[in-house]
C-alpha cells in the first residue's frame, strides 16, 4: 500500500474514531439529569453567578450550558451525519468530500477545544481531549492529502476568490471588534468582561481572536496571491465556518428560549455572517465542483 | 469559597492576583525562566539567522518558537482572566501562525528538494521519543483515574474551570512524540525536524520545572516527594538526554 493511500485509510479510522466519541460527549449531557446543591456560586471576581444546577454541565454557569447543549446538538444532528456523509463521498471519489471532512474536522478541533478548556472539569474530560487531538491530527493530514489533489491544482488557475476573499475580511474584522471591543471596554473601565461568569479566562475570545480572526485574514492573503494553500483552506474554512455559525445562532436561540440574556449585537453579527456562509458554502462548493469536472 | 465549596487561598497581588496560592508561583517561575533563558536563547538564534539562513537555524527558531507557542497557550488558556489577556492572544497568534509557516517551509523543503536524513535515529533516540510521550501520561493520568472513579473534582482544580497544561500535554505533546517517532523511523526530513524541536522544547521545560519549584517553595508550599518524582524529576533526566541528543544530532548533514 503506497503512503498516500496509508495516510487515507488513516484518516478515516480517525474521522470513524471522533464521530463515535463526538456522539457519546453530544448524547451524555443530554440523558444526565443529576443535580447539585449550589444554585448560584461567587466567582474568584466576586461575582454571584446562576449555576446550570443539572446534568453534565451542573457546573457551569446557566448560559454557558445552555450555549453547550445547542452545540451538542448541532453536533449531533447536523455535524456527525455531515461526517459520515463526507466519509461515503471520499469513498465515492467526490471532489466535495474530503473538503467537507476536512472542515468538519476543523469544526471538531474547534468544538472539543473549547470544551477541553472551557467546560467545567467533568467525567467526560478525557474524551475531549481524546476529539480534539483526533480532529487536529485529522485536520492536519487531510490538508496534506489535499496539497497533492489534482483539483487543488486547477482551482489554482481557475477559481475565482474575490467574494470569498470579501466574506473573509469583513467576518474577519466584524469579530475581531465584536470580541476586542468587549475587552477593551471592561479594561477601561476595570471591570470583569462579559461573559466571563465562573469560568478561569475567556476561552472562546481567545480562539477566536487567536486564532480564527488571523485565519480569515491569511487565507483571504493567500487566495489573493494565488498560494495553494490558500484554494485548500478556503473551501474548508466556509464549510467550518458554516457548521460553527449554525452551532452559534442555535445557541443564541436556545438562550431567548430559557429566557437567559442574550447579547443582541453579538446575535446580529453572527446571524449576518450565518446568513451570507451559507450563500458563500453554495457557491464556493459549486465553484469546486463545475472546475473539477473540466 | 470556590465552585466545590472549597476554602482556597488566593496569590493576592500583582497581575496574578486572582490565581491559586499554589498556581500563582508557577506562573512566575515560567515567566521567569522565558525572561531569563528562552528570550535570550531566541533572540540569539533569530540574531544569527540574520547573518545564516542555514536549515540549522531555521530548525533553531522553529523550536524556540514552538516552546513560546506553549508558553503563550498556557497563558491564554489555563491563567485566570487579567489585564494582559489581549496581549496573550497576541502572542499566542503570532507563535501559532509563525509556527504554521515554519512547518510549511519544512515541508516544502522536504517535497521539493527531496531532503531526507539518513540513519540518525539511534535506539537511544527511539526509548527517549517512546518515554517522553508516555512520560506525560504517567505525570497526569494518576490525577485524572481517581476523579473519574471517584466522581470527585481534581484534587488541585482549586479556583479553576479545568486543568489546561493536561489538554496540551497529553492532547497536543505526547501524540506529537509518537507521530515524531513514525517520521523518524521513515527518515522524513519533517520528523528530524520535528524531533530537534522536541529537543529544545524538553530541555528547556527541563530547566523551567525546578524553577516553578523553587518558586512555589519560597511561597511557602510543601510539595510532597511522590509530586516531585513524577512532576519534576522526570523531566530533569529527560532534559539531560535531549541536551545529550541535541548535541549529537548538530553534528548531522541533512541531505538535500
Amino acid at each position: 500500500m503506497d503512503n498516500q493511500r496509508k495516510a487515507e485509510k488513516t484518516i478515516n479510522i480517525l474521522a470513524v474514531l471522533v464521530i463515535i466519541i463526538a456522539a457519546v460527549c453530544s448524547v451524555v449531557p443530554l440523558i444526565t439529569k443529576g443535580t447539585i446543591p449550589e444554585e448560584t456560586v461567587t466567582s474568584t471576581f466576586g461575582q454571584t453567578v446562576t449555576l446550570y444546577g443539572k446534568g453534565l454541565y451542573a457546573r457551569n454557569s446557566e448560559s454557558s450550558a445552555v450555549q453547550a447543549i445547542a452545540q451538542d446538538l448541532v453536533t449531533l444532528i447536523v455535524v456527525i451525519p455531515g461526517m459520515i456523509v463526507s466519509l461515503i463521498l471520499v469513498y465515492k471519489k467526490h471532489v466535495l468530500g474530503r473538503y467537507i471532512l476536512t472542515g468538519l474536522f476543523g469544526y471538531m478541533l474547534y468544538t472539543y477545544m473549547s470544551y477541553a478548556f472551557l467546560m467545567f472539569y467533568n467525567e467526560l474530560f478525557l474524551l475531549y481531549v481524546a476529539a480534539m487531538t483526533i480532529s487536529f491530527y485529522g485536520l492536519v493530514m487531510n490538508i496534506c492529502i489535499l496539497q497533492k489533489d489534482e483539483v487543488v491544482a486547477k482551482l489554482e488557475k481557475e477559481m475565482k476568490t474575490k467574494g470569498l476573499r470579501v466574506f473573509l475580511i469583513i467576518s474577519g474584522i466584524a469579530i475581531f471588534f465584536m470580541w476586542s471591543g468587549r475587552i477593551f471596554q471592561s479594561l477601561l473601565k476595570g471591570e470583569v468582561p462579559e461573559g466571563l461568569d465562573n469560568c478561569t479566562t475567556l476561552v472562546i475570545q481567545a480562539m477566536d481572536l487567536g486564532i480564527i480572526v488571523p485565519a480569515c485574514f491569511v487565507i483571504a492573503y493567500l487566495l489573493k496571491h494565488k498560494i495553494r494553500l490558500g484554494y485548500i483552506l478556503g473551501p474548508v474554512i466556509i464549510v467550518k465556518a458554516v457548521t460553527l455559525i449554525t452551532a452559534v445562532v442555535t445557541m443564541g436561540i436556545f438562550q431567548i428560549i430559557a429566557g437567559v440574556e442574550a447579547n443582541v449585537a453579538f446575535l446580529l453579527v453572527f446571524g449576518g455572517i450565518f446568513v451570507v456562509s451559507y450563500i458563500y458554502l453554495f457557491l464556493v462548493l459549486r465553484q469546486v465542483v463545475r472546475i473539477s469536472k473540466k | 469559597m470556590n465552585q466545590y465549596g472549597e476554602s482556597i487561598r488566593i496569590w493576592g497581588s500583582g497581575i496574578y492576583s486572582h490565581d491559586s496560592f499554589f498556581k500563582a508561583p508557577i506562573h512566575i517561575g515560567t515567566d521567569f525562566t522565558v525572561l531569563f533563558v528562552v528570550v535570550p536563547l531566541a533572540l540569539y538564534s533569530f540574531t544569527k539567522f540574520r547573518k545564516e539562513q542555514s536549515v540549522e537555524r531555521y530548525i533553531q527558531n522553529f523550536g524556540y518558537i514552538s516552546l513560546l507557542l506553549y508558553y503563550s497557550a498556557c497563558l491564554a488558556f489555563g491563567v485566570t482572566y487579567n489585564r494582559l489577556h489581549l496581549v496573550y492572544i497576541l502572542l499566542f497568534s503570532t507563535c501559532l501562525f509563525s509556527v504554521n509557516i515554519l512547518l510549511a517551509f519544512f515541508y516544502k523543503k522536504e517535497n521539493e528538494e527531496n531532503r531526507g536524513v539518513n540513519s540518525f535515529f539511534t535506539k537511544g533516540m527511539k526509548v527517549f521519543l517512546i518515554l517522553s510521550g508516555f512520560s506525560l501520561f504517567v505525570a497526569w493520568l494518576p490525577d485524572i483515574i481517581p476523579t473519574l472513579i471517584k466522581g470527585s473534582p481534581l484534587a488541585l482544580i482549586e479556583v479553576y474551570t479545568t486543568e489546561p497544561t493536561y489538554v496540551l500535554d497529553m492532547g497536543i505533546v505526547s501524540p506529537l512524540m509518537f507521530i515524531t517517532y513514525y517520521l523518524c523511523k521513515k527518515e522524513k526530513f519533517i520528523g528530524y525536524v520535528l524531533f530537534r524541536m522536541i529537543l529544545i522544547v524538553c530541555l528547556v521545560i527541563g530547566i523551567m520545572l525546578p524553577v516553578q519549584t523553587i518558586f512555589q517553595i519560597l511561597a511557602g508550599i510543601e510539595l510532597p516527594i511522590p509530586a516531585l518524582i513524577t512532576k519534576v524529576f522526570i523531566f530533569i533526566i529527560l532534559a539531560a538526554f535531549a541536551f545529550y541528543f541535541d548535541r549529537k544530532l548538530r553534528k548531522i548533514k541533512v541531505l538535500g
